[in-house]
């Protein structure tokens, strides 16, 4: 059995949106959070910090969701952290298209932020087998 | 971790304070971008602008409890998405469009402000990518009767493996555990117990699977053996295979199971609202009601498993609310769970009389309280399941079938949307009864369940209507549609061949499809449906008709 899901990278241009989910990451999740608000951050971050996913947002200006995953692809450092996407464009995955190499999952935006803990929880165990 | 739900509600309610003001200058500047598109300029920049801010709008206005907010910033989006070029010698083309978006988000941004009580959040899938396969064994002396529950489970898109002996099964479940595995209880070469050690002796502490075992025998003295084994459940010989799908899939997959649906009725609003958080936190759906008037609306709404009521409330007791929902002959099955901080055991049970089904004392913390829900909720589903359901098929019933299409039809008056009702029956049921026998024809009837079960939409409605006929209600589906699904349905039956001892066979059905608006009640709707089934079967059968709507 893999350890518990603890500490969690989440990124996200739009500070509210930061701001709500790492709140429910931290209370109702009992997870350390860490955040970035743009996909460079979120680089520059994983060089030093140890996480165990990364929630990360697709639509951010400058280097954007997918290409900071590529970058994380990239580096064998941190090609072996999971990667949850968060998207409103979800319908470019849907039915029969790939998930990108990395990626746990992809969480449609809108979303209740007060499920989600649960949602990353279940994601991180079904990972782990 | 006590008290997390109310540490997420006061810091949450915080930050959802700064977000109305920013949400108000928001407004305002999509307001001032959409009035410049009126006068000839060149458009392209203000466009993007507005497109931007809508953007951000959709992901937090639902984060921020303002649903209707978050719809319009997506339909201002798709408006910027699909606008014509602009010229700029005159005004844009989409800036009156713009602009009557931007007065509703207005209004919604002010009513944002007055947070609502009632509400049910919207049930996403845990992944957008589709369930994996998921492995099982099964387990059987017999290898015959293994490979045949194998076979059927395959339907489902599940891996199966099947083993007649304890070695090759004790190896593959070392090597490469499964998430379930059916077994039969009794087993050569092992005791029950043996099976349990062996399951207990995986290698690096990992959890053993669940253990669904399967019998021939029905007496106390077989199911104890099972429950001593730890069985995560007992199925008797010869097996109801949806049943058993029903378990497996709880089992193997509890976050794909619908969710439990609580609704919860106190005129404490901030207690509501911490109790409906970490029920949702917990991966429960919920709607909380603080106004008892909003109760039968509520119960329409959100069609709960479990009601959870304050034994005081304003206006009327919590018993009254009870008798009021349990007036309604569709709401007796459903659970009432009072909250109270009455200790008095007399008065409980005068409140019993009412029609509650358990009672919580309060106080109690938010996630206390999730616990004891997700506590009873495998018998509230357990309860539900066989009230409504069809035994053989596991489909609804006959009522729960008519109340489906009740509730849609309401909805669909309210949303103005289309429904379609399809009445399905087996061509040539009796032949086939009469010449394979009863076993097999219930087999058939079983194979259409998970058919129509598996093709169909989690939103659709699935019932055994009666013998060997079906209902399918398709909500939000005009004819059209209705009869592209349902024919393809009937193609892909037509395809699927029976087993039997004389002989495999194929089976096919007839349907006649009724829409509603064109026919207005539930009664006319299976009317005319049922008419339209019967033109089918006149014309030959293996085809469907439409009910055309008169005058």
């Amino acid at each position: 059995m893999k350890p518990p899901l603890k500490r969690v990278l989440a990124v996200d241009d739009d500070p509210d949106i930061l701001a709500v989910v790492a709140l429910a990451l931290r209370t109702l999740g009992g997870l350390d959070v860490i955040t970035a608000a743009s996909g460079a951050e979120a680089l520059g971050l994983l060089g030093r910090e140890t996480v165990d996913l990364v929630l990360l947002d697709v639509m951010m200006p400058g280097i954007d969701g997918l290409e900071t995953l590529a970058a994380m692809q990239g580096n064998p450092a941190l090609r072996h952290i999971p990667v949850v996407l968060m998207t409103a464009r979800v319908k470019l995955y849907e039915q029969g298209a790939e998930q990108p190499a990395g990626v746990l999952a992809i969480i449609p935006k809108p979303f209740d932020p007060v499920t989600l803990p649960r949602r990353l929880q279940t994601l991180w165990e079904g990972h782990a087998k | 971790m006590q008290n997390s739900a109310a540490e997420f509600l006061e810091a949450y309610r915080a930050l959802r304070l700064t977000w109305l003001a920013r949400l108000h200058a928001d407004v305002n500047m999509l307001g001032q971008l959409v009035e410049t598109l009126k006068s000839p300029a060149d458009h392209s920049t203000k466009l993007e602008e507005i497109a931007h801010i809508a953007h951000r709008l959709v992901g937090n206005g639902q984060a921020f409890e303002a649903p209707d907010v978050s719809v319009l910033a997506r339909e201002i989006e798709a408006v910027i998405r699909t606008a014509k070029p602009a010229i700029s010698k005159r005004a844009h083309p989409s800036a009156a469009a713009l602009s009557r978006l931007v007065e509703t988000m207005a209004a919604a941004a002010a009513a944002a402000q007055h947070p609502v009580a009632n509400r049910a959040e919207p049930v996403l899938p845990a992944s957008a990518s589709g369930p994996e396969r998921r492995s099982l064994f099964v387990v059987d002396d017999d290898p015959v009767v293994a490979g045949e529950i194998a076979l059927q489970l395959c339907h489902f898109g599940y891996r199966v493996r099947t083993f007649s002996d304890r070695r090759g099964f004790a190896a593959a479940l070392a090597l490469d555990p499964p998430a379930l595995v059916v077994m039969d209880l009794v087993f050569p070469g092992t005791s029950v117990d043996g099976m349990k050690n062996l399951m207990e002796s995986l290698p690096s502490g990992e959890v053993p699977p669940p253990v669904l075992f399967v019998s021939n025998r029905n007496d106390f003295e077989a199911r104890l053996q099972a429950v001593r084994a730890g069985a995560a459940g007992y199925f008797t010989k010869p097996i109801n295979l949806s049943a058993l799908v029903d378990s497996i899939e709880a089992l193997t997959n509890p976050d794909l199971a619908t969710p439990l649906r609580v609704l919860i009725v106190d005129d404490d609003a901030p207690l509501a609202e911490a109790y409906g958080i970490a029920l949702r936190a917990a991966g429960m759906t919920t709607a909380v009601v603080t106004d008892s008037r909003a109760v039968l609306a509520a119960l329409l709404e959100l069609r709960p498993d479990v009601v959870l009521l304050d034994l005081y409330l304003l206006g009327c007791t919590g018993e009254e609310v009870a008798r009021v929902i349990r007036s309604d002959n569709a709401n007796v099955g459903i659970p009432i769970l009072f909250l109270s901080a009455e200790y008095d055991r007399d008065k409980q049970i005068d409140v019993m009389k009412s029609g509650a089904d358990d009672f919580l004392i309060k106080p109690i913390a938010p996630e206390q309280l999730a616990r004891e829900f997700l506590a009873r909720a495998p018998r509230i589903r357990a309860l539900q399941g066989h009230l409504s359901s069809d035994g053989l098929t596991g489909l609804l019933n006959h009522v729960a079938g008519r109340a489906g299409l009740e509730r849609e039809l309401a909805r669909a008056r309210r949303d103005h949307t289309p429904i379609t009702v399809a009445m399905l029956d087996l061509d040539g049921f009796k032949g086939v009864n009469d010449r394979h026998g009863h076993p097999v024809g219930d087999r058939v009837l079983r194979s259409l369940a998970w058919l129509l079960r598996k093709r169909l939409r989690q939103s659709d409605v699935v019932g055994r209507y009666g013998g060997e006929e079906f209902l399918v209600i398709l909500p939000n589906t005009p004819m059209h549609d209705a009869e592209t699904v349902v024919d393809g349905l009937r193609r892909a039956f037509a395809e699927v061949r029976h087993a039997s001892p004389k002989g495999d066979f194929v089976c096919t059905f007839s349907a006649g499809l009724a829409s509603f608006p064109d026919f207005q009640t539930g009664g006319r709707l299976l009317d005319s449906a049922d008419r339209a089934l019967y033109d089918a079967k006149a014309s030959g059968r293996n085809c469907i008709r439409k009910a055309q709507a008169q005058g």
